[in-house]
């Protein structure tokens, strides 16, 4: 009997140890999530509520700090960036409050004039899509209940997920991608044979090697993301600087040639092959980008990359206008 | 006992991991690794798509996959022949409307929405799906913000997925470079000499004096070269301007064509072999024989070259003969060359 036990014991453990690896992939996404517990339990979730009870209770705004409401706070988490500031620019009105403290509320919808405080769900992310409904029964469709209301559209008492049928629901997107180009138009200035030139936001070039642009990106993504580039080399008709190639150089004055290269600083992004070595290259054309750098993840801070751009010509290119238009992109991985 | 035990507690594993637990509720999923590769993140942009998405669940035959994008993205004109969809690496072919046998059915519902409604095959979970959206009608970008692109439709539990897509005010760097014209011309002598014409051999001018001796060249050689390069778009020209060799009022006659040698014969005459770059010389003095048509008041072209060219060396040798009749005297010319530069 006591051996019994043992293995029973242990066919427990391998049950739980099953089902831990065996945990159904959709269940390990984070999407907003929202319960009540208490102010200290909250720990570093975000507190979009307080309330002096589980059911038939007033409201006070989270950034009160009542003793009795600490018990049954509104606590969120699952989503990088939330905030309960409702000077976001992204933000939805939860519910209207008719004070800071020992507050009714009504919907959002509503506009009685003593209900003059708002209960706010923001995301400092501008991409995060934030969506509240006021629902019966139940919350399906969204990502959670955030509380109930005793009653609707105003003058209500709340209460916890379960506590009456009127339910506050929210759901949030979290995605953010932000993309900066910083320039929009470079230049070399004169090319010339016998030396290196390197183009400038100003569009006079330069001898030395300086940044031509930069470009930034900042995304939570959770696959991260890459930045690509297309364009031709410069050119003049069907005459064109021959582009370096895929092959990281260090051009030589004399001889045809149009290549990048990056910096990147900030955040998790890096610069791929061949864009980060000391030389220049460049393998994209009209129809074909070509990768310029990479994350792993997206971690929410911005990198920056700066863009170096060098050309060089022999002493027969042809003369005249030389130009191209080089698109930059970027695509997150969600 | 113990293994009674045993196959229930597996059973029961399975059953949780599983959710058959709850058979009745089949819950929507979340499509993974979702992705738009637009090619210009340029507000108003005509773009190409990319778009890449998992799913969990599968696509069962009939079942929609539906884009809706927002923020003003426009989707007009955008036909099932601008589109390819991929199930891994395996192509599915579009059709216009409905779908046929296994190919999917492709309409575009409205400014913002294309729907895809898959044929008779099926979607094994986990696979990955690739749509793009790259023919001649490409989808035009919304608002600068974030363009958010939805899939949703019956695909698996009724899955749906979103991508974030930033789109800014321009995301295109011009880049320019001016290349100034540029010509280069030498001569490699500006004095050029006989010696005493004779009527029993041809002669030919060389780069030293040999003084007051009987021409001492008999066999073709190069009196001078002349070296011309230009990255002048329209390429360039050589001429040559000059009398023929002229004592006072006397002159050699100078070979209005290419005309081979005939020491005894009065002719003065030159001819001109090109080498490297792509400038070309010019008729008749790039044949075998020798000729001169220029004059102190007009010039004769002697090469040339329509586009830009590396450097081309030009030897030019130089011919006189005289007759029994050639009046004595010291004869000589000057001749003036000149490269233009078509730019």
């Amino acid at each position: 009997m006591l051996i019994f036990r043992k293995k029973f014991v242990q066919y427990i453990y391998l049950g739980v140890i099953i089902s831990i690896f065996l945990i159904p992939i959709s269940y390990i996404y984070a999407s907003l999530s929202c319960s009540i517990t208490t102010s200290a339990g909250c720990g570093s979730g975000t507190v979009i509520l307080r309330m002096s009870g589980s059911t038939n209770a007033h409201a006070e705004l989270p950034s009160q700090s009542t003793a009795n409401y600490d018990n049954n706070v509104v606590c969120c988490t699952g989503v990088m960036g939330l905030s309960n500031s409702c000077s976001e620019t992204n933000k939805v009105t939860i519910a209207r409050l008719s004070g800071v403290t020992n507050a009714h509320t009504e919907r959002n919808t509503e506009a009685n004039a003593n209900y003059t405080q708002n209960a706010c769900l923001s995301s400092i992310y501008t991409g995060d899509e934030i969506t509240l409904a006021y629902q019966a029964l139940n919350c399906n469709s969204y990502d959670t209940t955030l509380f109930s209301m005793e009653k609707t559209p105003t003058n209500s008492m709340v209460g916890g997920p379960s506590a009456y049928n009127n339910k506050v629901c929210a759901k949030i997107i979290s995605q953010s991608i932000s993309f900066n180009l910083n320039h929009n138009s470079v230049g070399f200035g004169n090319l010339i044979p016998t030396a290196i030139r390197y183009a400038t936001n100003d569009g006079l070039g330069s001898s030395s090697e300086v940044e031509s642009y930069n470009i930034s990106v900042n995304t939570n993504a959770p696959a991260g993301y890459g930045v690509y580039v297309s364009g031709d080399s410069p050119k003049k008709g069907s005459t064109i600087i021959t582009p370096i190639g895929g092959v990281n150089t260090v051009p030589s004055a004399g001889n045809n040639a149009f290549g990048i290269r990056a910096v990147a600083t900030g955040g998790n992004g890096g610069v791929v092959n061949p864009y980060d070595g000391a030389g220049f290259a460049y393998d994209a054309n009209s129809t074909t980008p070509t990768t310029i750098a990479t994350a792993p993840t997206g971690n929410g801070v911005t990198t920056n990359y700066s863009i170096r751009t060098v050309a060089t010509i022999d002493s027969f290119l042809e003369a005249g206008s030389y130009s191209t238009n080089l698109t930059y992109f970027v695509t997150a991985n969600f | 006992m113990r293994k009674i035990v045993s196959v229930f507690l597996v059973i029961g594993v399975v059953i949780f991991n599983f959710g058959f637990f709850l058979p009745g509720i089949v819950e929507a999923s979340s499509l993974t690794t979702l992705s738009d590769k637009v090619s210009n993140l340029t507000t108003g942009a005509l773009a190409s798509h990319i778009i890449k998405f998992t799913t969990p669940t599968g696509i069962a035959s009939g079942e929609t996959v539906i884009l809706t994008f927002d923020n003003g993205t426009s989707t007009v004109g955008v036909t099932a022949s601008d589109v390819t969809v991929l199930d891994d690496a395996t192509p599915i072919t579009v059709n216009a409307g409905f779908p046929s046998g296994s190919n999917w059915g492709f309409v575009n519902t409205s400014s913002t929405v294309l729907t895809f409604t898959t044929g008779s095959g099926t979607v094994a979970a986990s696979s990955v799906i690739t749509i793009t959206l790259n023919g001649t009608n490409k989808i035009t970008n919304g608002s600068v913000g974030t363009t958010l692109l939805r899939i949703t439709g019956t695909l698996g539990n009724d899955d749906t997925g979103e991508v974030s897509i930033p789109i800014i005010s321009n995301g295109v760097v011009n880049i320019s470079a001016e290349v100034l014209g540029s010509i280069s011309f030498t001569m490699s002598s500006n004095a050029i000499y006989f010696g005493n014409l004779r009527t029993t051999s041809p002669c030919f001018a060389q780069n030293t004096n040999p003084g007051n001796v009987a021409c001492p060249t008999t066999s073709e050689s190069e009196a001078l070269n002349f070296t011309v390069g230009t990255n002048a778009p329209n390429g360039y020209s050589v001429t040559i301007q000059g009398d023929t060799l002229r004592s006072g009022s006397n002159t050699i006659d100078a070979l209005p064509v290419n005309t081979a040698s005939s020491f005894g014969n009065e002719q003065f005459g030159l001819r001109i072999n090109a080498s490297g770059g792509f400038g070309i010389v010019t008729a008749p003095y790039s044949a075998a024989g020798y000729a001169y048509t220029g004059t102190s008041s007009t010039p004769a072209q002697i090469a040339s070259f329509t586009g830009p060219s590396a450097t081309t060396t030009y030897s030019v040798r130089y011919l006189a003969n005289i007759s029994d009749l050639t009046e004595a005297g010291s004869y000589a010319t000057a001749h003036t060359y000149v490269a233009t530069g078509n730019f």
